[in-house]
């Protein structure tokens, strides 16, 4: 049996309780209809006198990434051996290599090309390749510069193989940042899933007027 | 009355009031607990009336910024619902040195309010917030900052930040930023934003391929791949925008950096003749490291927030999938078994989750990998491809790049799962990383 006295404080603080719990029960909304940018004005009775808080402290703020440096261009001088580069290249003469799906694998028809750029690399010995390995869009970028990488030395392992002097080769990777078709199916793919060839001058010969 | 029916009586009232004591309780100190909860995690009613200025056109625009970023920042962080506005236009402002009428903002349900004020300052502004707690009548804390007009978001984020701080002791995502990649023209330039996607700015301008933006720690450099030089190699970006290449021993790949915990190692991946692998450089002494040399591509490298450890992709197994070595390139296990690939691992800034993208279907979805359970969920859905995913600071967001209107740009989502919000609107962005 609960003493009385017990009972009354158990009910007075119960109903305590359940009045503060009251506001939380329904937030009562008032519907207004004030327009929507009114800057509620203060007087210019600066109001950081106001007490209690740790309203001391003033915090500078700025910003500080800042705008990169202009692009800084120069112009080279072009010599005739550049511009034969330039011309081979703009003409495509050497074409490139395909690849299966996530495979750097030399098919039967690269290796045959390889062997006629070989061809040629022996006929023009003033130049090197850079050769670039591309994918299609499908895995992520940065896996993709890998396997583009994977696809380059490919070919390029493959020419070594063929008795092409490895300093006259280079590889760089695009991934799937070069595409020559941004179609997204297959027809589009297989055409990015490959090796470029861009014929350069080698370095021992970039200053020859020839 | 019967003793024995106000005996029942008064028990019955107090067992009802029980509950009534703890959300009394609950609104007097709503402080939350961090971490991802799908369910259960709820929100304090937040007050944010509109800041007050003088009657100058500069200071009233100013304090229109403040007030919506503030609002809109305290509802992205998760923590707090804010008051609709038009429910309490009607609630005075207060006068300069009283107390903000309490009882007409519990009135309208909110547990917590922040009022403000900006003022002229020079030829700067001074922005003063206060936070009070309306059921205990007492104000928590104030601040005040001063900044040029053009710095009032900046300002309205560290409030908000300073407001996450008090209820959930953790430091809200609100100042943080946001490094992308975005298109222009053939070329590719680093570009930051703040969270919100907001204050875009371009770091880089030197019309080549610049990818993969890693954050230092300490928010004061970003590593980037750039093919500035030709070859794709490791450069660190400043605050200042200059541009300074790493030197590496392997010259033709170098790419997706990331920064240890510590700041002092950069984990990338280098090829030798054409084998991606991982390395490790030390910044200050650029002494580099080899960790994995297996014939397989390894990469994309995210250091676990311990230090210890490292995820990577490697397709040693056949296709793309997730794995985990401790920080020697020691003690290889893989993580990922469901689906057919599996890459762009982004450990979480508590360590208890690896965020990373999975095919599914015939694109790459977000997924988040719970580490102790082994809990895999799935963030994202639909037809689009999705990538990159990075970790917001306090770890309950994400964002990541997607494809979902044609081309890419980037999102943000709830790192338990919901709908995501649109950041930028290029068609051709990528590659986000949040800074720490």
């Amino acid at each position: 049996m609960i003493p009385p006295r017990i009972e009354r404080l158990i009910l007075v603080v119960s109903l305590l309780c359940a009045v503060s719990m009251l506001p939380a029960c329904a937030p009562k909304y008032q519907p207004v209809s004030e327009p929507a940018d009114s800057v509620p004005t203060t007087s210019s009775h600066d109001p950081s006198d106001m007490d209690s808080g740790d309203a001391d402290q003033l915090e500078e703020i700025t910003e500080p990434w800042g705008e990169p440096p202009a692009i800084d261009e120069e112009d080279m001088p072009v010599t005739v051996l550049q511009a034969r580069a330039t011309e081979f290249n703009e003409l495509q003469v050497l074409g490139d290599i395909f690849f299966p799906f996530d495979r750097n694998d030399l098919t039967e028809e690269s290796r045959g090309r390889l062997a006629a750029h070989g061809r040629w690399l022996r006929a023009h010995a003033e130049f090197g390749l850079f050769i670039e390995g591309h994918c299609d869009e499908r895995d992520t970028d940065e896996y993709n510069l890998a396997l583009g990488d994977r696809r380059a030395n490919a070919a390029r392992d493959y020419l070594i193989l063929l008795g092409i002097d490895s300093t006259r080769l280079q590889t760089i990777s695009y991934g799937e940042e070069r595409p020559v078709d941004t179609g997204h199916n297959e027809s589009a793919w297989s055409k990015n899933r490959r090796g470029h060839f861009v014929v350069q001058v080698l370095e021992g010969n970039a200053n020859l007027g020839g | 009355m019967k003793s024995w029916i106000r005996g029942g009586f008064a028990c019955a009232l107090a067992l009802l009031a029980v509950p009534a004591v703890l959300t009394a309780q609950q609104q007097e100190n709503p402080t939350l607990k961090g971490g991802i909860s799908e369910t259960g995690l709820r929100r304090v009613v937040i007050a944010v009336p509109l800041f007050s200025a003088p009657a100058d056109s500069g200071a009233r625009a100013l304090a229109l910024e403040v007030t919506r970023t503030l609002r809109n920042d305290l509802e992205a962080s998760g923590y707090f619902s804010v008051v609709p506005p038009k429910h309490y236009r009607l609630i005075p402002a207060s006068a300069a040195g009283a107390e903000p009428p309490f009882h007409e903002w519990q009135g309208v349900g909110a547990e917590s309010l922040v009022q403000g004020s900006v003022h002229l300052d020079g030829d700067r502004f001074r922005v003063e917030g206060k936070l009070f707690d309306p059921a205990g009548r007492q104000m928590i804390m104030g601040r005040r900052y001063r900044g040029t007009q053009d710095l009032g978001r900046q300002i309205a984020h560290r409030m908000a930040d300073e407001v996450v701080l008090h209820y959930t002791g953790r430091r809200g995502m609100a100042q943080s930023k946001i490094a992308f990649v975005a298109r222009v023209g053939q070329a590719k330039e680093v570009y930051l934003m703040d969270y919100d996607g907001r204050q875009v700015r371009r770091l880089t301008a030197n019309g080549s391929l610049n990818l993969s933006p890693a954050w230092s720690p300490d928010g004061e450099r970003i590593a980037i791949t750039s093919y500035r030089n030709e070859l794709p190699a490791l450069f660190l970006l400043d605050k200042q925008g200059n541009l300074k290449k790493i030197r590496l021993p392997n010259s033709a790949l170098n790419i997706s950096p990331d920064w240890s915990p510590d700041g002092e190692t950069l984990a990338y991946s280098a090829s030798r003749r054409g084998n991606a692998d991982i390395y490790l450089l030390n910044v200050d002494s650029l002494r580099t490291r080899r960790l994995t040399s297996h014939r397989a591509i390894e990469c994309c490298a995210s250091w676990s927030p311990t230090g210890r450890e490292l995820a990577f992709t490697s397709d040693r197994g056949g296709s793309p999938q997730i794995y985990v070595m401790d920080a020697e390139g020691a003690n290889v296990r893989r993580l990922t078994y469901q689906g057919s690939r599996n890459d762009s691992a982004a450990w979480s800034p508590q360590g208890e989750y690896i965020a990373y993208v999975s095919r599914v279907g015939g694109s790459f979805h977000v997924h988040r990998l719970d580490l102790a359970t082994r809990k895999v969920t799935q963030l994202t859905f639909g037809r689009s491809n999705n990538e990159s995913p990075s970790w917001s600071p306090d770890g309950r967001h994400l964002v990541f790049a997607s494809d979902r209107t044609g081309g890419y740009d980037i999102y943000r989502i709830p790192a338990g799962g919901g709908e995501p919000v649109r950041l930028t609107r290029t068609e051709g962005a990528s590659a986000p990383a949040w800074s720490r």
